[in-house]
């Protein structure tokens, strides 16, 4: 069951988010190297010499998109912080809920696919509040999370939830393949680690075709979650054996925690903070829901 | 870390008024080469806390050279940009500490990289 205080928050994030970044991180790099069209295209709308925050930096895959930009980065992992500082960007470790750096400062901030991994709602609205702490007046903050419905037409997901809400699937694998969302919003997700230079089979991004469409032999993301989410539930959430030293990390399977969002939900949380800032974009993108928020 | 980045940050410790700037205890400093692009500073230059970096420079033993003020037609005066520069974006802090000015706790740097993380005792 999902955490319901800050401590049991933290301990789930850290078994099933921090710790697996850590152990996957050059892994994790390799598979990340597109950059998405439509987080280039807010950066590269942004007048030459913004300051600019990329928190959960990752590999540091945007911080030179648009090299106008004063970009810094900063992310959980030493891991992938080691990678950017390899590569020569501006980064420091911290943590989304509690950023260093000095308020009012920045003319834009992006956080892409981060505060999915928040495991609880009030979280994930302080999330979105820290981030717009640190902009000043006017800032735009760029905000990407995984959504639940993986296919654009995500009405079309919603509707189907909302007809079968706790029903299984009945006619076996046809039906699965069909699926275009995922069934429950607190997921695991498994990634299974290869040496660099190896092909791993489970480390599909959203809005991939390898995500929603079953390759025969290979399943989608969300049948993985959701078997995932099922053996997780049963161990306590706890998957021990999965998480080892780095001899013979080859083959295992981490299990990531994500929080998908429905088709309002990020708009809701926004909502709730439109005395601070107002929403400027809401979109669907490659299985994200998107916002741009500009501060007031 | 870079002093450009050392300039962003702040204490973040639970109860701290006066977090900024960030005490640096050096015990390793290097200096890169890293290419000059001259409009890319003086953009920057409005962003920076200037004494904050001088501060910054002074601490890590690389104060020689950078103005004390800013200068009043910096755009167009290389020297200063390229004092800038030097001291934003190629003095690199390897191993050492930031230290909160209020409370005295300490965030290592390891590798280059600061790390800003509090315990649940600190925020």
């Amino acid at each position: 069951s999902m955490p319901t205080d800050d401590v049991a928050a933290l301990r789930l994030e850290q078994e099933h988010v921090h710790e697996v970044y850590e152990q996957i991180a050059s892994h994790f790099s390799g598979t990340r190297h597109t950059a998405w069209p439509k987080v280039c295209e807010f950066l590269n709308r942004l007048p030459p010499g913004s300051l600019v925050l990329d928190v959960g930096c990752g590999n540091g895959k945007y911080i030179n998109v648009n090299p106008s930009l004063i970009m810094l980065g900063c992310d959980r992992s030493f891991g992938l912080a080691s990678i950017c500082r390899d590569r020569g960007f501006s980064i420091a470790v911290c943590d989304i809920l509690s950023l260093p750096y000095r308020r009012g400062t920045f003319d834009a901030c992006i956080c892409i696919a981060v505060v999915h991994h928040l495991s609880t709602r009030e979280r994930r609205l302080a999330a979105l509040r820290h981030l717009l702490d640190v902009l000043r007046p006017g800032g735009l903050l760029l905000v990407y999370v995984w959504a639940q419905e993986q296919e654009k037409s995500a009405n079309k997901g919603r509707k189907k939830k909302a007809q079968t809400p706790d029903e299984g699937p009945k006619s076996g694998s046809a039906n699965r393949a069909q699926r275009t969302s995922f069934e429950k919003q607190d997921v695991f997700v498994p990634w299974r680690y290869a040496e660099p230079g190896k092909k791993s089979v489970m480390h599909a991004e959203p809005g991939k075709k390898s995500v929603m469409h079953a390759e025969p032999g290979k399943k989608s993301v969300m049948q993985q979650a959701e078997q995932c989410t099922d053996s997780a539930a049963q161990t306590g959430g706890e998957d021990k054996s999965s998480v080892c030293g780095l001899e013979g990390k080859e083959g295992s399977v981490f299990h990531r925690y994500y929080h998908v969002f429905h088709q309002t939900e990020l708009r809701e949380l926004c909502e709730e903070l439109s005395s601070v800032a107002e929403m400027a974009e809401y979109y669907h993108d490659r299985g994200n829901w998107c916002v741009v928020l500009r501060k007031l | 870390m870079r002093l450009l980045t050392h300039n962003m940050l702040t204490s973040h410790v639970k109860g701290v008024k006066n977090g900024y700037p960030l005490i640096i205890e050096p015990l390793r400093v290097v200096v890169a080469n890293v290419e000059f692009n001259g409009e890319f500073i003086a953009r920057m230059i409005s962003r920076i806390e200037w004494k904050a970096l001088c501060q910054a420079a002074e601490w890590v033993g690389h104060a020689d050279g950078l103005p004390r003020e800013v200068v009043s037609d910096f755009e167009g005066n290389q020297d200063f940009l390229k004092a800038a520069h030097r001291a934003l974006m190629e003095v690199e802090v390897m191993e050492g500490n930031l230290v909160c000015p209020e409370s005295g706790r300490k965030f290592p740097i390891k590798n280059g990289i600061p790390n800003m993380l509090l315990s649940e005792d600190d925020v």
